[in-house]
């Protein structure tokens, strides 16, 4: 076969990728399509081998149960997590990066090196340790209360309504880390001359963090907003090792409901149903923060 | 190249090939065979010699022949069942897997489990197996695995804090209304209280409800499992005799995330003045280290659970079954090494360590040596007679789940006893229904 030298470049760079499509379909797009097609199927954990064939059925049972029900419990707990995770988040995580980029800092190389321990840390670690922090009687918390002379203190992680501001915040002082780093590397993005112009303009402080930072390293954010959002809607460990989805599924996000289902109560097929509605939500989340994106882009540019 | 050099060299390639064959093939015959064994277990059964060191060294040195490589890995309770369905989905089950006996339904009607009848009828010690124990090991007609062991739960009390309180410690409350009594007088928030029961979401949470129910004379299911009876009015009273304790303040409402071990392990740190329990001997040792039969007298006491007023004594049994699963590729040496593990020696080893129940007649027989052992050891077989199992359906797991939703919404005080039986109730016939 006779092949132009278009063609056969052509060629040489799709066998160049080939492997890494191979290892994307393997590892990536046969279990996506293998989970939707299970969210179709009766199918249990311990006999995998003997599947019905259920329609709609898993789906439906996600939102027409009554004991968590989706609406009312599942959803927003994982609104509650994921808005408060990810605001959290990057906020400080923002904050911190914009304070060490201080000159009058020393030391910054160190108190990064600090910042990012906690995101090295296993989510389970964390968790045992903000359960230790949250534990009624001996906790850290209650001690440190008790101390300063509160009789009552609450008792945090059993407390249907302290409960998800609990996790949160343990969720927000691990993934801090994470936004922080993402947002150094946007401030270093940001040349001298430009913060150094507006300083000679006059521009106070905050009209140089609103007017000049955060327009600048608005594609950091909406990366930050993204990989973020999505992390904490998949996110598991931390909940599961400190409340399990408990007390009366306060706390049962959509990801631990599907780990009940799929692996606690062996149902793969209702298991698969609610991975596959985490799947739409982290694209429904996806295409907004990016149109998002893309609109502001395309008005700055105008 | 010519065909005699052709030739040539297919016969030298030939001979070479069949010397290392031969090579080989003689060093197969010196070469002890390689086997691997994955057992899967509760994680506090590999902290001891028995059943799994002496079982082990056992079997190794039954068969010279073979060089054994053991695998161990240790889980909590519902981590191992959902390690086990998810090994099995991925076509690597274990050798052996430790199965409490409510999951007996459930892995059977799976296809995951060995049947073991035609092994257990050659094995000297299966006809030293309790009837009654016996029988639970059979799904279908059929044996898929023996006991390891099996257990009871009875009232443990703190000696110390009932002296605190003023309450005679050799004098356990023998029905609800002195249990209700003595846990408020023993009770001293925050520092202890008078009785505590795990209420997070495991099976243990609600075997102190179950407890109770039999005692009062009702029942979890109905006679043919179909439909759930749980929320009877002797259901109600039994939940009721546990949530009074809370409304009381003689246990705290931070038990709703308690698990069984953290209560448990509360009535030796003197968190709680009384629990009920199993392998209570155990914890008291892996708690207090170097304690002795005789401070763990004067420290500590077990009764049987104190039943419904004007009711029985009842208490919930359970236990393991070591069993085989369909996947293991060595059946044979893993039921061997399982009829070791689980045989009246060893099992006289691992239940006297742990304060658990033999099931073996001769075992049983020997009330005198576990006393030596543990000194309750007669109260806990003096519970016996009176010891329920859960019905080991394989829908049990679910069902199980939505008793402990409703026991978390009575600990926390948002649902009314008789409204959150009935929606357990209603959910229970549901998935009975499917």
């Amino acid at each position: 076969m006779n092949l132009n030298k278009n063609q056969k470049e052509t060629i040489r760079g799709y066998l160049f990728v080939a492997p890494v499509l191979l290892l994307l379909f393997l590892f990536s797009l046969y279990p996506l399509f293998k989970t939707i097609y299970f969210s179709f199927f009766d199918i249990r954990l311990a006999s995998m081998n003997r599947k019905v064939f259920a329609g709609w059925k898993n789906y439906r049972l996600l939102f027409t149960r009554v004991n968590p029900s989706f609406f009312s419990q599942i959803l927003p707990a994982t609104v509650y997590y994921v808005v408060g995770s990810v605001a959290g988040q990057i906020g400080f995580g923002f904050l911190l990066a914009i304070l060490v980029q201080q000159k009058f800092v020393k030391g910054r190389e160190a108190i990064r090196a600090i910042i990012i321990l906690p995101w090295v840390v296993s989510g389970i670690i964390i968790a045992i340790s903000w359960r230790f922090m949250y534990e009624p009687r001996l906790g850290v918390l209650n001690y440190l209360l008790a101390s300063m002379g509160v009789g009552n203190p609450p008792t945090w992680l059993n407390d249907e309504r302290l409960v998800m501001g609990c996790l949160v915040v343990a969720n927000i002082w691990h993934g801090m880390a994470f936004s922080f780093i993402i947002q150094t590397s946007g401030l270093h993005s940001i040349s001298d001359e430009v913060m150094e112009a507006a300083l000679v303009d006059g521009a106070n402080g905050f009209q140089r963090l609103t007017l000049i930072i955060i327009p600048l390293v608005r594609q950091f954010l909406v990366l930050n907003l993204i990989l973020t959002s999505m992390a904490t809607i998949n996110s598991f460990d931390l909940i599961f090792a400190m409340t399990n989805g408990g007390p009366m599924f306060k706390t049962e996000v959509i990801s631990v409901q599907m780990y009940h289902r799929a692996f606690g109560f062996g149902r793969l097929g209702e298991g698969s149903a609610i991975a596959t509605i985490i799947l739409l939500m982290n694209l429904i989340l996806t295409i907004f923060y990016m149109r998002m994106n893309k609109n502001q882009s395309e008005g700055g540019d105008g | 190249m010519n065909l005699k050099k052709v030739i040539l060299l297919i016969a030298v390639a030939a001979l070479l090939g069949t010397s290392i064959f031969a090579a080989g093939a003689k060093e197969d015959v010196s070469k002890p065979k390689e086997v691997t064994l994955t057992i899967y277990a509760r994680a506090y059964t590999f902290a001891q010699d028995a059943p799994w060191v002496y079982a082990k060294a056992e079997l190794q040195r039954r068969h010279p022949d073979i060089n054994f490589t053991f695998i161990e890995e240790g889980f909590g309770w519902a981590d191992m069942r959902t390690k086990f369905l998810t090994s099995a989905a991925g076509g690597s089950p274990p050798d052996v897997m430790m199965t409490d006996i409510i999951w007996l339904g459930e892995f059977v009607d799976s296809g995951l489990l060995v049947d073991v009848t035609d092994r257990v009828a050659k094995w000297d010690e299966w006809d030293d197996v309790v009837d009654a124990y016996k029988d639970a090991t059979y799904w279908n007609g059929r044996v898929y695995g023996t006991w390891l062991n099996t257990d009871v739960r009875v009232l443990v009390w703190n000696k110390d804090l009932f002296r605190a309180a003023g309450l005679d410690p050799e004098k356990p409350p023998k029905d609800w209304n002195e249990l209700h009594r003595m846990a408020m007088q023993a009770t001293n928030a925050p520092h202890y209280y008078g009785f505590g029961f795990p209420g997070t979401l495991e099976d243990e949470s609600v075997m102190k409800f179950y407890a109770n129910l039999y005692s009062n004379g009702g029942q979890i299911l109905t006679d043919d499992n179909k439909k759930a009876a749980f929320n009877s009015p002797e259901g109600v009273e039994a939940m009721s005799a546990l949530i009074d304790l809370i409304k009381a303040g003689a246990t705290p409402t931070s038990i709703v995330s308690g698990k069984a071990s953290d209560i448990d392990n509360g009535v030796f740190q003197g968190k709680f003045a009384m629990a009920s329990m199993t392998k209570a001997y155990g914890l008291a040792r892996d708690l207090i280290p170097g304690i002795t039969p005789e401070e763990y007298k004067n420290r500590f006491g077990l009764a049987p659970i104190p039943h419904a007023p004007g009711g029985v004594p009842a208490t919930m049994s359970g236990g393991y079954l070591l069993t085989v699963p369909t996947g293991s590729k060595h059946q044979d040496l893993a039921w061997e090494l399982i009829t070791i593990a689980a045989g009246a020696e060893n099992q006289f080893k691992y239940t006297a360590a742990r304060g658990y129940v033999p099931t073996f007649k001769s075992l049983m027989a020997r009330g005198a040596d576990y006393v030596e052992v543990d000194p309750f050891f007669s109260v806990i077989l003096d519970a016996l007679p009176s010891a329920f199992f859960r019905p080991s359906i394989p829908e049990w797991t679910e069902i199980s789940a939505e008793v402990q939703n409703v026991m978390q919404a009575l600990i926390l005080g948002r649902m009314d006893v008789k409204e959150a039986l009935d929606l357990a109730a209603k959910n229970v016939d549901k998935i009975l229904s499917e």
